[in-house]
């Protein structure tokens, strides 16, 4: 049936191969969530469509991970859990926002990027500074950092467009998707279909008796179908937008890899509605944006072989949120504007155990902005949050509330550098403790306090085009530090795990992202060369008791130093590129000693593709052929959580305009 | 421009990382006492250490440096029984059976029954059979002589600690999987016969069990971690009734020199208690055994009568490579060896 479905997809596609875009168009500009009354001469270090293309990533958690500052924890797998936090900061205090909302998920607090794949993706955009994104949702304003997605799904487009596409590779990977969106007068619609699958059976090695023997990941079965639809209106001035998602998940947990035990036979099923409601008009010299997003996941987890008197675990999660906000902007001056907003959340959990009854959450967040600007160049941007939030469960209820003040100074040109950008900033955020920290059996823990960080930054942006080439760079050095940090420790005994609060960590360290274009002639064609570097160091440190062996020693999981450098070449329809990734040592624990030592890894990735293209280039074929882990190498991110050696993936892509 | 040469600048920051000192391999085990350290779950970082008391050398990666391999994930008991060690390790569900003089590897009994993993937890010994609990509900009686499991008995939920007294196997099933919901019964078994005769109701999620020489069982029920308290209660071996539930917190048991060494750890408080039990009189003492501020997170005490002293455990927050402390008998720390994460048991050579 899941073949059926992947090929029925294709094929849908491939009947609207010869249709003529009849539809009118328009040059409208696209919806935005960033808005800047003086455009800045150097934009953010966006990942956009041509150069997610290079980078040779399969899905939004591998793509993230070549930005400069960013660490991705990464579980392995088609669809496994790959979670990114951004300078040090835990991924619950990092927004992921798509199309303009953000994703939440009360439960656990994370949103796995591994579910959104690569070829779905317009653009990525990291923000460690919120202070000029206006009209995005007040949570995300108030987060600690953001990654901003915007996807092929859900952005409008003046012309009829489809896309589709065919994936078949290693560990039985079979995938298909297709998108068709356009737009009537001022009407516009998108909607799209997706099925992938995987067994996941992949070999790994592991030293035993001193030798390397090859075992097999079992247990690994992934599939997700993800259908939903866009209906939006836009004129000059309004822009509505309803969007519907879908997904069902089916999967299999690995878990990790124990030795001389391989009995895993855990299995997770998620379903996930989210319906999206936005629109903005401009005012004046400003602009409001209204939001509502409704989610209700429900997650059913099993584990048949749990030693319970039941025969196992079969607990079924709904959680329910509702999401409701205004933000604005208005531009009062040429050298004064102001911006703010208000949203309400509404959260609540249900389970058939291992859970507190009735969990419900109120989160009221408002955030208040004021930007002052002189001479095109200086833009000081200050402002001020406040969130309250109140809880209930069977046993009780409780409420917090915090103050959370932002402020940058963003300078174009400073000392004369044409074409460059600098911002001096600081920001204070306050993280919720997620439902599953809270409440989650006896690991959950009532009293715990929310997470508080001061991080103070600078940035730095270069960007020069010149005819015979092109050169980007982005860098930053930062300090954070967070209070009252919030991780899972060993409580009674080593199987009584509860969630605390510890005391104080200091972030600090710096990255940097170059990006490089050239123009080559090859005989008398013209190719272009490209090069994305990035590097990043991040020392992590505890800080909470003076005492304790591990003062002063690196976060568990949290690499002092990360890379990655990508080399391609296109040209006549042909690419070829070579992906690096390095992340280096980290310790599986807080002590840093040599048995907490996880390995360092790096990988080489390579990619061949060919594009045809037919009337016009209304027509576009491409063909591609990923080789992932070309050397062979057995890694992990996160110890026993093995990742694939060599494997490889083949696409076929149709797009029509 | 000058930005970035701060960043390239930074970049020379690198992070430090502590050394391990190099051992020696060492051929016959004498005068010092091998450290069960259990790991952290999922991590495969269980070790054996090996401290060599005339030279006071430690040697962290025994078992790996005698197998040539690691020992897997979450050891949780070890024993020298006749001229073998056993170690129990629960979350790989291996039993591994070592030369007790060399440390050799004689053979990993793999605990695994189809695709369900036993979870063996504890040892007792008895005769040329050695019980082993297993979180699955059954105490398996494995052979010492074919080292194979020849019976499996099946007794309460997730079984803990055992004892033996007047021909009977006394085990604690705690039921800790079903928690909030733990059992509160200790199975009695019959070891002429190795069938279950009864169960007995000791109170909530029972863990260690420790038989005196007058004919009691002593057992700790651990409750609720949270309002129901952790108690110790006295069993009568003979009429296999519950006699006496004690009025004091216990968190862990030990054999001591008066009969019983009882630990207590409140969690809220974060401060311990290890106090004398006096079997004969069922008293306990007033203060603590030992200098209980110069150990962070006690995990477990051996009482060793041959050298006079107390080994506290000690796990360092259950995070942190944990540390072995020597104690005399009037409480004095005298000395401490580093071993690895969460140690546990000791096998004592002297």
């Amino acid at each position: 049936m899941q073949q059926i479905l992947t090929i029925f997809c294709f094929f849908i596609s491939l009947s609207l191969f010869a249709q003529e875009d009849t539809l009118r168009r328009q040059s409208v500009s696209e919806v935005h969530v960033k808005i800047t009354v003086i455009k800045p001469l150097v934009e953010e270090f966006v990942l956009d469509r041509a150069q997610l293309e290079l980078l040779n990533v399969t899905d939004a958690g591998e793509a993230i991970s070549k930005l400069p500052g960013t660490n991705v924890k990464n579980y392995g797998s088609l669809g496994g859990l790959k979670t990114v936090s951004v300078r040090g900061l835990n991924p619950q205090d990092n927004s992921v926002l798509v199309d303009g909302f953000e994703q939440y998920n009360s439960q656990s607090g994370l949103y796995n990027l591994g579910q959104i794949e690569a070829d779905n993706i317009e653009s990525i955009r990291p923000v460690y500074d919120l202070t000029e994104f206006f009209l995005i949702p007040v949570g995300a304003q108030l987060k600690g950092t953001s990654v901003i997605l915007s996807t092929q799904e859900n952005t409008f487009s003046d012309k009829t467009k489809v896309r589709t596409n065919l994936k078949y590779g290693s560990f039985g990977q079979i995938s298909s998707s297709f998108l068709a969106k356009g737009k009537v007068g001022k009407l516009y619609a998108s909607t799209f279909l997706k099925y992938r699958q995987a067994n996941g059976k992949y070999p790994f090695s592991l030293t035993t008796d001193g030798m390397d023997t090859t075992y097999r990941r079992d247990n690994n079965f992934y599939s997700d179908l993800y259908a939903g639809g866009t209906l939006g209106f836009r004129s000059k001035k309004s822009m509505v937008r309803l969007i519907y998602r879908y997904k069902l998940i089916d999967q299999e947990l690995p878990g990790a890899v124990i030795l001389y035990n391989s009995s895993a036979d855990e299995q997770m099923k998620t379903d996930d509605h989210g319906v999206f409601v936005d629109g903005q008009r401009h005012i004046g010299r400003g602009i409001v944006r209204f939001y509502i997003s409704l989610n209700s996941n429900t997650l059913n987890y099993q584990d048949p072989n749990y030693l319970n008197s039941t025969g196992g675990i079969n607990t079924t999660y709904i959680n329910n949120s509702l999401n409701g906000g205004s933000v604005f902007y208005y531009q009062i001056s040429s050298f004064l504007r102001i911006s703010g907003g208000t949203e309400l959340r509404y959260s609540s959990l249900d389970a058939n155990q291992h859970f507190a009854d009735n969990i419900r959450r109120l989160h009221s967040q408002s955030v208040l902005g004021l930007g002052l600007f002189s001479d095109n160049r200086i833009h000081l941007n200050g402002q001020l949050g406040f969130q309250y939030a109140e809880e209930s469960q069977s046993n009780g209820s409780l409420s917090e509330d915090a103050f959370t003040p932002e402020v940058a100074l963003v300078v174009d040109d400073l000392f004369g550098a044409k074409r460059s950008k600098t911002s001096f900033y600081y920001k204070s955020s306050f993280r919720m403790p997620s439902f599953n920290e809270r409440y989650y059996g006896g690991i959950g823990n009532i009293d715990l306090l929310p997470e508080h960080t001061d991080q103070f930054g600078i940035r730095y942006m270069l960007d020069k085009q010149l005819p015979h080439y092109g050169l980007s760079i982005s860098s930053g050095i930062y300090y954070n530090m967070i209070q009252d940090k919030i991780l899972a420790l060993p409580t009674q005994n080593l199987f009584i795990w509860s969630m605390q609060n510890v005391g104080r960590v200091a972030v600090y360290g710096s990255d940097i992202g170059v990006r490089f274009i050239k123009p080559l002639a090859l005989g008398p064609s013209i190719w272009k060369l490209t090069l994305v570097a990035n590097y990043t160091l991040n020392r992590s440190l505890d800080l909470s008791d003076p005492d304790s062996p591990t003062y002063k020693d690196q976060i568990a999981y949290t690499p002092i130093n990360s890379a990655n450098l990508d080399v391609n070449m296109n040209g006549k329809g042909f690419r070829f590129g070579l992906s690096s990734f390095f992340t280096g040592l980290r310790y599986v624990l807080n002590e840093n000693i040599p048995q907490n030592e996880e390995e360092m890894f790096w990988t080489l990735d390579a990619v061949v593709s060919r594009r045809f293209e037919l009337e016009d280039s209304k027509h576009k074929f491409d063909m591609q052929l990923n080789v992932k882990n070309l050397l062979n190498r057995q890694y992990a991110y996160v110890r026993g959580y093995v990742m694939p050696g060599i494997n490889f993936l083949i696409t076929i892509r149709y797009a029509f305009n | 421009m000058r930005l970035i040469s701060l960043l390239i600048l930074s970049i020379l920051f690198f992070g430090c990382k502590k050394d391990e000192p190099q051992t020696n391999v060492v051929s016959q085990l004498d005068n010092g006492f091998v450290v069960l350290c259990e790991g952290l779950f999922q991590q495969n970082n269980s070790t054996i250490s090996w401290v060599d008391l005339g030279t006071s050398q430690v040697t962290n990666q025994f078992f790996y440096q005698k197998a040539n391999r690691s020992l897997g994930d979450t050891g949780n008991d070890m024993i020298r029984y006749g001229s073998k060690v056993y170690v129990i390790v629960n979350v790989s569900s291996t039993i591994e059976v070592l030369n007790a003089s060399t440390f050799e590897p004689i053979k990993q009994i793999n605990m695994i029954d189809g695709n369900n993993a036993k979870q063996p937890r504890y040892f007792q010994p008895y005769g040329s059979k050695i019980y082993v609990s297993c979180y699955d509900g059954f105490v398996d009686v494995l052979d010492t002589a074919t080292l194979t499991v020849t019976q499996r008995i099946q007794v309460g939920p997730n079984p803990e600690g055992m004892a033996i007294s007047n021909g009977k196997l006394f085990v604690a099933n705690s039921g800790g999987l079903n928690f909030p919901d733990s059992d509160s019964t200790l199975s009695v078994i019959d070891l002429a016969t190795n069938l279950e005769l009864e169960k007995i109701m000791v109170g909530l999620n029972p863990g260690d069990v420790i038989a005196d020489n007058q004919g009691d069982i002593y057992v700790v029920s651990r409750g609720d971690y949270s309002s129901i308290p952790s108690r110790l209660v006295r069993v009568n071996a003979n009429s296999n009734t519950l006699t006496e539930t004690f009025s004091f917190d216990a968190s862990s048991i030990y054999e001591g020199p008066e009969g019983l060494l009882i630990l207590y750890v409140d969690q809220i408080s974060g401060s311990n208690q290890l106090s004398s039990f006096n079997t004969t009189t069922e008293a306990i003492s007033s203060g603590s055994v030992l200098d209980m501020t110069t150990v962070t997170t006690p995990y477990s005490i051996f009482y060793d009568q041959g050298n006079n002293c107390y080994w506290v455990s000690d796990a360092m927050g259950y995070t942190n490579s944990g540390y072995l402390r020597k104690y005399d008998l009037t409480g004095t720390l005298l000395t401490s060896y580093h071993v690895g994460l969460n140690p546990s048991k000791i096998v004592v050579y002297e």
